[in-house]
């Protein structure tokens, strides 16, 4: 058991939260979000390109960096605290789903132009109906009569950055199963239309009508690439949540440490210090089960295993996180409420967190099917 | 970063169940349930016989006083693996006495107390806590006062869990009146038959013995006295933070959500199996969660303590999320159980074996015990966080 960064993880994280200390700042996070802004930062994006931060996980014949998802967690954590536009973690799940479900050809020509952050990918996964499950896709990739391409036809809902995306990758239902077909945005019958949701980030309604494209646009691997990188991307972003609860924490300390009533900080009370303590301790526990979580996926080690403790720390995070929120709002009061302060933003993303790659309810339902006596005596 | 346990540590693993086939059988553990997992019993005694004898009560004494200099990983794992089969864990002599004295006695010290503990027959109740002084611990009132080469105690302590059979009081007392109150306190170690000492047993509401202590003019040598006079307060809260440590640990907790989800998926009730029905399955899966989130909490205090760091807030934490989650999880299995949680472990008819209502009978105590969560939570906020006292 080692629970500590290795050497060469802990200078990466120095660098990335100096990086971000330097070139991001909340009032950037405001121009940033939505409705005003796109949900993205061009400026930021193409820094973390030249940073490498986009293909730390991939190898270097496709222009990554050769790193694995545990350097990756290093820098989502840090993108977590300082709030990252959610385009670095939807286009990172796009590449991972690209590189896994994709052949050689496909790889070489898909892959260097997303991580060099010439081009901007997200998935394009739920619908109406679906959340979670391939038997409730309603989306269809039919053979194309005319040629040896497909047609795609129906509607996904809340993907994530669709206005400022070049290509998604769109889970469909094919003749033989789930299919994933990389489509261009502009490709003809392709409306994107955006969601007012709350949190600032950028999730769109997107229709595909009759869009045709050529055969190798179709990647091979089919639902198990999905769920393999649906996996990986939430124990990720569970180490994002982990990250954006402890900067929630740390204002939060700061504030009560600052505020005086009574003649004495706020943080001198026990009612306050015990909601603080409380939060530690939730939070340093999610961001165990978060980092165990990315440890077990990126060991490639026996599935059932890392669905078990992805699931755990999804839960985990998604409590911890709007929990975190939801007490900092009450230990600054009506000061953290005014949106001058920037609590909210956390706030908001914590929510948006928290609905995206499993709720808890879903998690622990799944939890649930997998639940059995661990060790019999 | 590795979550793994390594090589040696599954072999460890494998070596402590092996041991707990062989030497807590069947009788030892229908002796456990019945008695509710009471330490004095003749069974009981003799397994820790036992665990004297393989030196696991020394597991992680440095090997130049005698223990194996294994890891705090690994003293988590064995401690663990015996919590998990209901058997008598490592005491608080072991786990928190023998580490402070190792720490802070003088040499001679050592020498004299350490092979008495590691063979077993020297065993301390723990002397703290005194009717009017229990969070506010440095508000002691027991006295020592040196007459020539003898210190004379004065005073009574409370909650003395083991006085009844233990052979020795390790006991926090106040040595300097005139000094500022964290300088005041000592440790000394009184024979506990030595004359003016009266023990008094009170009865809990989970069934296990606790003691009130009287000492009236209780006569000791002076070299009695542990490490230096007036530093008694950092000897007791560094004890205290290994003893967190020990209560943080999780093993019970697992053995309780195995039992009970073999039971759920055992069992049927109004034509239903248990197991399926969603409000069950939901629960089950919340303990698996927090289980999970207690047990890393609790690995992560004792790495610490391996890579050469004390563990203060995270301490805490570990003791503060496991004993609440004994409370949460027992509640979760005797609603779960129904009216057949009720009954006791030695009706037959008892699922678990009676294992949540005990538990559920236990967690008041563990909440409260070893400084309580409300203390612990003052420790993260001021310790971990800077926040003022």
């Amino acid at each position: 058991m080692d629970l500590a960064l290795s050497d060469e993880q802990e200078a990466l994280r120095e660098s990335a939260r100096g990086f971000l200390g330097r070139a991001w700042s909340t009032s950037r996070v405001r121009g940033a979000r939505t409705p005003d802004g796109a949900g993205h930062d061009p400026g930021l994006w193409r820094e973390m390109a030249a940073l490498g931060w986009l293909g730390l996980a991939f190898p270097g014949a496709v222009g990554g960096g050769g790193g694995d998802l545990l350097d990756l967690a290093v820098v989502f954590e840090e993108a977590g605290r300082a709030l990252v536009p959610t385009t670095l973690h939807s286009t990172v799940e796009a590449a991972l789903l690209i590189d896994r479900a994709a052949d050689d050809d496909q790889r070489a020509v898909l892959l260097p132009p997303v991580l060099s952050g010439d081009r901007i990918v997200s998935v394009a996964l739920q619908e109406a109906g679906m959340r979670s499950s391939p038997a409730a896709i309603a989306t269809t990739a039919s053979r194309d009569a005319a040629g040896d391409g497909v047609v795609v036809d129906g509607t996904k809902l809340f993907v994530p950055n669709a206005g400022v995306a070049d290509a998604l990758v769109v889970v469909a239902r094919g003749p033989d199963g789930v299919v994933l077909v990389v489509v261009p945005t502009d490709s003809a019958g392709v409306v994107r239309t955006p969601l007012q949701t709350f949190a600032g980030d950028a999730q769109h309604m997107v229709a595909f009508d009759r869009v045709r494209l050529p055969a190798h646009r179709v990647l091979a691997g089919g639902w198990p690439a999905v769920a393999h990188v649906r996996r990986d991307a939430t124990a990720l972003q569970c180490v994002e949540m982990a990250g954006g609860a402890r900067a929630v924490l740390d204002m939060t300390v700061q504030f009560v440490t600052d505020r005086h009533q009574f003649g004495r900080p706020l943080g001198s009370l026990q009612a306050v210090q015990h909601q603080v303590a409380d939060l530690s301790m939730r939070i340093d526990a999610a961001w165990l089960a978060a980092w165990q979580a990315v440890w077990r996926c990126a060991g490639g080690a026996d599935a059932e295993g890392a669905e078990r403790e992805v699931a755990i720390a999804k839960t985990a995070a998604s409590d911890a996180y709007v929990d975190a929120t939801l007490t900092a709002h009450q230990l600054h009061g009506g000061i953290g409420f005014a949106v001058d302060h920037d609590l909210h933003l956390w706030s908001d993303r914590a929510r948006w967190a928290a609905a995206t790659h499993g709720t808890s309810d879903e998690h622990l339902c799944s939890l649930g099917q997998l639940s059995q006596p661990r060790r019999v005596s | 970063m590795d979550f793994r346990l390594t090589k040696e540590h599954e072999a460890w693993v494998d070596e402590v169940r092996a041991f707990l086939d062989e030497e807590f059988d069947a009788d030892a553990r229908e002796a456990v349930r019945r008695g509710g997992g009471e330490w004095g019993g003749d069974v009981i005694r003799a397994f820790r016989g036992r665990l004297v004898e393989k030196g696991w009560l020394s597991l992680t004494w440095p090997e130049e006083h005698g223990g194996q200099g294994r890891s705090m990983v690994e003293q988590v794992l064995l401690m663990d693996e015996l919590a998990y089969v209901g058997a008598p864990s490592i005491d608080m002599t072991s786990a928190s006495v023998a580490p402070a004295i190792i720490r802070s006695a003088r040499p001679e010290q050592r020498d004299r107390w350490l092979p008495p503990i590691r063979d077993g027959s020297v065993e301390f109740a723990i002397g703290y806590s005194e009717p009017d002084s229990g969070s506010d611990l440095a508000s002691l009132r027991t006295s020592a006062v040196l007459d020539g080469d003898e210190w004379v105690i004065d005073g009574e302590k409370i909650w003395n869990t083991g006085a009844e059979y233990c052979t020795h009081e390790w006991l926090a007392c106040r040595t300097e009146p005139d000094a500022p109150r964290h300088q005041a306190m000592s440790v000394l170690i009184v024979p506990i038959d030595a004359p003016g000492i009266t023990v008094q047993g009170i009865t809990t509401w989970r069934g296990m013995r606790t003691n009130q202590v009287w000492f009236d003019g209780v006569r000791v040598p002076a070299e009695n006295l542990i490490g230096e006079r007036g530093h008694g307060w950092r000897y007791v809260t560094q004890a205290l933070a290994f003893e967190r440590v020990a209560i943080g640990i999780t093993g019970g907790l697992r053995r309780l959500v195995d039992d009970l989800t073999a039971y759920c998926r055992a069992t049927e009730v109004d034509g239903e199996v248990l197991a399926d029905r969603l409000e069950v399955e939901r629960a089950l899966a919340g303990l698996e969660v927090d289980l999970e989130l207690a047990r890393l909490l609790n690995h992560r205090a004792a790495w610490m303590i391996d890579a050469g760091r004390v563990p203060n807030a995270e301490a805490s934490m570990t003791k503060v999320f496991t004993t609440e989650l004994h409370a949460r999880a027992s509640t979760v299995a005797l609603d779960v159980l129904g009216p057949h949680g009720q009954l006791d472990p030695y009706d037959d008819r008892s699922p678990l074996a009676g294992l949540a209502q005990l538990m559920y009978r236990a967690a008041p105590y563990l909440r409260f015990g070893g400084g309580t969560n409300e203390i612990q939570r003052d420790i993260v906020a001021q310790r971990g966080h800077g926040l003022p006292r």
